[in-house]
């Protein structure tokens, strides 16, 4: 049997860190995205334990600051994409800099310092990633991603789609179900 | 019944009639003889009377002669003994007449003989009275003695008288009572008999008249039938030799049915002997059948034929002794006759069919055959014979001799399965080889299905000779074998040119790139690569175009019924970006489904599209218009086989830089590029695979173009 | 550092191919740990050795001797233990039915070959781009297909 399911990142990182901080008995505060308060004091043992464990999930401790600052970015610009409605009036540097009071230009340099890429380039890869979602589990057809997805038009979004990915949504969604299709070797 | 007349009461009225004669007879009989008694009668009683008066006039002359003597005696005159003479001969005279009357009557006879001695004794009285008389006269005594013995005599004649009379009398009266008892019975008992026999006779004629009639109304009936029957009757009489056998017939009677068979009529043929009218039955044995017949008296049915201009009739007959002769009554087989008929008519449709089936046998290279199941027993046609190279019949058909024919490589095959025919009962065709007389080997296709006939069954079935066919199939097999080995060179020619071929060229590519990019060279040496670059560019771009054109080279088998709609729609979203880029404005109308494969019409859209784009006009906004719409195949104006009645025609049409019509042909064709600019770059491939995807579809592709006016793409699908 | 040195494995049984891969890997910023193996066969002994440090993306030729790319990428989809592997199919072909059944196969790349040094250059870097997201940015990587 196969089941297919959809994943709520926040959400999930959210309960991971929340039960692995209860079962070390750490109190704790979320003060936004990717961005907990340590209420205790750690010590140093129990901070590496801490990396350790939620390293095994996934979870990264960022320690060093441009790191810090560029998964902030990554997840406001998450935010934005998938939960944010208001975000749809705003350019994505306005809404950014908004959001983590830091000039845009200063993101954009230690973004693409640290990725390799821009933050347009990511908003891109990131909404491509949430239309794939849509058109893959949600049936959703591409007029409504569109609009989901706050694109301009429908060939606007098959030609980021194209560009992104190197194959047409039809030919994404042919390929996504045939492989779903296929029989467990 | 009217024509059933009763035997009984015609009997009974004839003997009632002979009855009645036998008593009116009797009748007459009786009367007869009473009369004649009664003229007896009436004569005896005259004769009687006759004796009577003879008596009395006997008697008067006694006392004539008697008064005359007395007178003589007491006158003595002579003349009184004349009168005595006179009286005395009267006296004779009666007494002869009565003795004559008497003569049968003795006890008369006897008087009249007593009469006669008294007459003499009285004459001797008188004379002796006389004598005396006349000698004394006076001797009173002897006087008075002769007187009183004459009155003695007379008395006693008186006596004899009455004796006589009485005699006489009483003879009447016997003869009156014979006359009375005789005549007594007739008058009442004849009177009544004779009613009766006039009652009996008036009915018995009524009877034998009603008969006489009745019998005439059968007769006509029967005539009746005798003539409107479809039944011969004909009646015989014997002719016989000296030997008093019978050597032949005479017909006597024939009825007018007689001239539907014979053509002769009943006049014609009558008198005619048997043998010469019918000579054929003295050979059938009919002839000996009548003789038994007439023989015997036995009726004998039997049957017979009787041949006229060739047309043979079937008649049942019956003999009938009549009289001295036969009775012969025919009627024609009609069941026979109407089977035969039906026979006849499926006789000529048979032969008909039967001429059409060994035509078709020969044609078709066929040949029938019919098995009895469990048996060894078996029919081939003519031209299962000739297919074997054999003349027909010119071998015992069974399941041996025929097995024998069968190729030994095949043998064992074909035993197997005619046993699991005929266990199953199920014939299923099956291919055999068979080695002909004329040691040639052909190929047998055999078909058959089991039927039951006449409580037998039957195995029929047909064999064909495939040999032909077998060979083309075998050449058709040997052919697809060289085409798919063909194909497979071409896949893996494709293979070869996909990989193999591209492989060094895409080194050479990458190599010129990275000398291009990181050796110093000279301003001539890159010049050069430059053109090496470009020579392997185009020649990459070949390879690519003639691998796209040759995956169209085989109609797909993958046609399903496609929406050109969708199509449309994907092909726009895969040229999205150009369409965006050229502000290319498009017109799409609703499009059809068709039959076709998917991803050729894809292809199809993909290219005239692109073409549309690519080649479009930088002076005004490009406009690409798509249309379709049915067409009766009469109104295409383009040559092509069309089999449909009905087409779609879908047009592609641009508003670009357009062509010269006259070069409308070679734009389909491969590597035909009109256009040199090098704006317009393009490979020469994508109309030519248009091409190829429309005629893999039974469509047909052509255009209509005016440089710098725009071209149209017209393409007929069949509906 | 957030980059640590990525990863990648090379199967081709093409020199020249795998000296270009690697003079382009050379070149592009992304530092990266790379290793290659001449035929399917030798990549798939390395993935599955044990204690082995496993690379993030491997790049398969479809046509090799021994073991060819659609049957390594069979391979690493049917083994649970490499189901974090990103696969890139690294050809010459571009039949439509060479990209579409690796991918339905559980590629994630499909890449031609390419006839021009930057242009390999760039592809690389832009795999290697993509596939950097996938490993950071919570992309779903079920959904992760690209075609260059």
């Amino acid at each position: 049997m196969k089941i297919y399911v959809t994943f709520d990142y926040i959400k999930i990182s959210k309960k991971i860190l929340d039960e692995q901080l209860r079962g070390m008995n750490i109190e704790y505060k979320f003060k936004g995205f990717g961005e907990v308060e340590i209420l205790n004091d750690l010590s140093q043992k129990k901070y590496n334990d801490l990396k350790e464990t939620l390293g095994n999930y996934g979870v990264t401790i960022v320690d060093d600051d441009k790191d810090e600052q560029v998964q902030r970015i990554k997840d406001t610009i998450t935010h934005m994409i998938y939960t944010d409605e208001e975000a749809k009036m705003y350019k994505v540097s306005t809404y950014l800099s908004d959001k983590m009071d830091v000039p845009y230009t200063q993101l954009a340099s230690l973004f693409s310092e640290s990725t390799y890429t821009s933050i347009e380039n990511f908003v891109i890869l990131k909404k491509i990633d949430y239309a794939k979602n849509l058109i893959v589990n949600h049936n959703l057809t591409l007029t409504e991603i569109a609009y989901k997805l706050n694109y301009s038009s429908v060939a606007h979004l098959s030609a980021q789609f194209k560009k992104t990915t190197g194959l047409t949504p039809s030919t994404f969604q042919r390929i996504i179900k045939k492989r779903r299709e296929k029989p467990n070797e | 019944m009217f024509f059933n007349p009763s035997k009984t009461s015609t009997k009974l009225s004839v003997i009632a009639l002979l009855i009645a004669i036998v008593i009116l007879l009797l009748i007459a009989a009786i009367s007869y003889r009473q009369t004649i008694a009664f003229q007896e009668s009436a004569e005896l009683v005259s004769d009687t009377f006759k004796v009577e008066k003879e008596i009395h006039k006997i008697f008067t002359y006694f006392t004539l002669v008697e008064s005359a003597h007395h007178r003589y005696l007491l006158e003595r005159d002579a003349k009184t003994m004349e009168i005595i003479a006179s009286d005395k001969a009267l006296l004779e005279e009666a007494i002869l007449q009565f003795k004559k009357l008497t003569e049968d009557n003795f006890s008369q006879q006897k008087n009249i003989k007593e009469l006669s001695v008294l007459r003499d004794s009285l004459y001797s009285n008188y004379a002796a009275l006389t004598d005396s008389l006349f000698l004394e006269s006076g001797d009173t005594l002897a006087e008075a003695k002769l007187n009183s013995a004459g009155f003695v005599i007379m008395d006693s004649i008186q006596e004899v008288k009455n004796r006589m009379i009485l005699e006489q009398e009483k003879l009447l009266q016997l003869r009156n009572y014979d006359l009375d008892a005789e005549t007594s019975i007739s008058p009442f008992t004849s009177f009544i008999s004779v009613l009766f026999s006039l009652f009996v006779f008036v009915i018995a004629f009524e009877k034998i008249n009603s008969d006489r009639k009745r019998l005439a109304n059968t007769e006509a009936f029967l005539q009746n039938i005798i003539t409107s029957t479809k039944y011969t009757i004909m009646h015989f009489a014997p002719v016989r030799n000296d030997a008093n056998k019978v050597i032949d017939f005479r017909l006597l009677y024939v009825n007018t049915s007689i001239q539907a068979i014979t053509g002769k009529t009943p006049q014609e043929l009558l008198g005619k002997l048997l043998s010469s009218a019918f000579p054929s039955t003295f050979k059938s044995g009919v002839f000996e059948k009548m003789v038994v017949c007439l023989e015997n008296g036995k009726t004998i049915d039997y049957e017979t034929a009787y041949n006229s201009n060739g047309m043979e009739t079937s008649f049942y007959a019956t003999a009938t002794k009549l009289g001295d002769g036969v009775t012969i009554t025919t009627r024609e087989n009609t069941v026979e006759k109407e089977a035969k008929k039906a026979l006849q008519a499926l006789n000529k449709k048979l032969s008909a069919q039967n001429l059409l089936l060994r035509e078709t046998e020969v044609i078709a290279k066929v040949g029938t055959y019919r098995r009895v199941k469990d048996k060894d027993i078996a029919t081939m046609s003519d031209n299962f014979y000739r297919l074997l190279d054999c003349e027909p019949n010119d071998f015992d058909c069974s399941f041996e001799t025929y097995r024998s024919f069968v190729h030994p490589d095949d043998l064992e095959d074909y035993k197997k399965k005619e046993k699991e025919a005929f266990n199953k009962k199920v014939y299923h065709p099956h291919t055999y080889r068979v080695i002909t007389k004329d040691k040639k080997v052909k190929y047998f296709e055999s078909s058959g299905y089991f039927i039951e006939e006449a409580g037998e069954e039957y195995l029929i079935g047909v064999i064909k000779d495939v040999t032909l066919l077998f060979k083309n199939q075998q050449k058709l097999k040997d052919k697809n074998l060289d085409l798919k080995r063909s194909n497979a060179e071409l896949e893996s020619f494709s293979r070869v040119a996909s990989h193999d071929l591209q492989e060094p060229l895409r080194k050479i590519q990458v190599f010129i790139s990275l000398i291009l990019d990181t050796e110093k060279l000279s301003e001539t040496g890159k010049s050069y690569f430059e053109k090496v670059r470009n020579s392997a560019n185009r020649m990459q771009d070949l390879i690519n175009n003639l691998l796209d054109y040759s995956r169209f080279t085989k109609t797909s088998k993958k046609t399903t019924i496609v929406d050109l709609n969708e199509i449309m729609e994907k092909v726009i979203e895969d040229q999205n970006v150009s369409i965006t880029e050229g502000k290319v404005k498009l017109l799409v109308e609703p499009l059809p489904s068709i039959k076709a494969s998917p991803f050729q019409m894809e292809q199809l859209f993909n290219n005239l599209l692109s073409n549309a784009i690519k080649y479009r006009s930088k002076d005004r906004t490009t406009q690409i218009e798509i249309n379709s719409q049915i067409i009766s195949r009469k109104k295409i104006p383009y040559l092509f086989q069309k089999k449909a009645r009905n087409y779609y025609e879908i047009s592609f049409k641009d508003n670009g830089i357009g062509f010269n019509q006259q070069n409308a042909t070679k734009v389909f064709e491969l590597f035909q590029r009109l256009h040199q600019n090098e704006e317009y770059t393009g490979s020469g491939i994508g109309l030519s695979i248009c091409k190829r995807i429309v005629e893999n579809h039974q469509g047909y592709i052509w255009v209509t173009s005016e440089k710098d006016r725009g071209s149209t793409f017209i393409m007929y699908f069949p509906v | 550092m957030l980059l640590d040195k990525l990863k990648i494995a090379l199967a081709d049984d093409d020199a020249d191919d795998r000296f270009l891969f690697e003079e382009a890997i050379k070149e592009i910023h992304i530092k990266t740990n790379l290793s290659l193996y001449v035929n399917g066969k030798e990549l798939m002994e390395h993935l599955t050795a044990p204690n082995v440090v496993l690379p993030q993306l491997v790049f398969l030729d479809l046509n090799m001797p021994v073991k060819n790319g659609l049957q390594c990428l069979k391979e690493i989809r049917g083994n649970s233990a490499l189901k974090e592997l990103s696969v890139a199919i690294y050809s010459t072909s571009c039949s439509e039915k060479d990209i579409e059944e690796t991918f339905v196969n559980g590629a994630n790349i499909y890449i031609n070959k390419p006839n021009n040094f930057n242009k390999l250059k760039e592809v690389i870097e832009r795999v290697l781009q993509l596939n950097w997201q996938y490993q950071t940015s919570y992309l779903n990587k079920d959904n992760f297909l690209l075609r260059i």
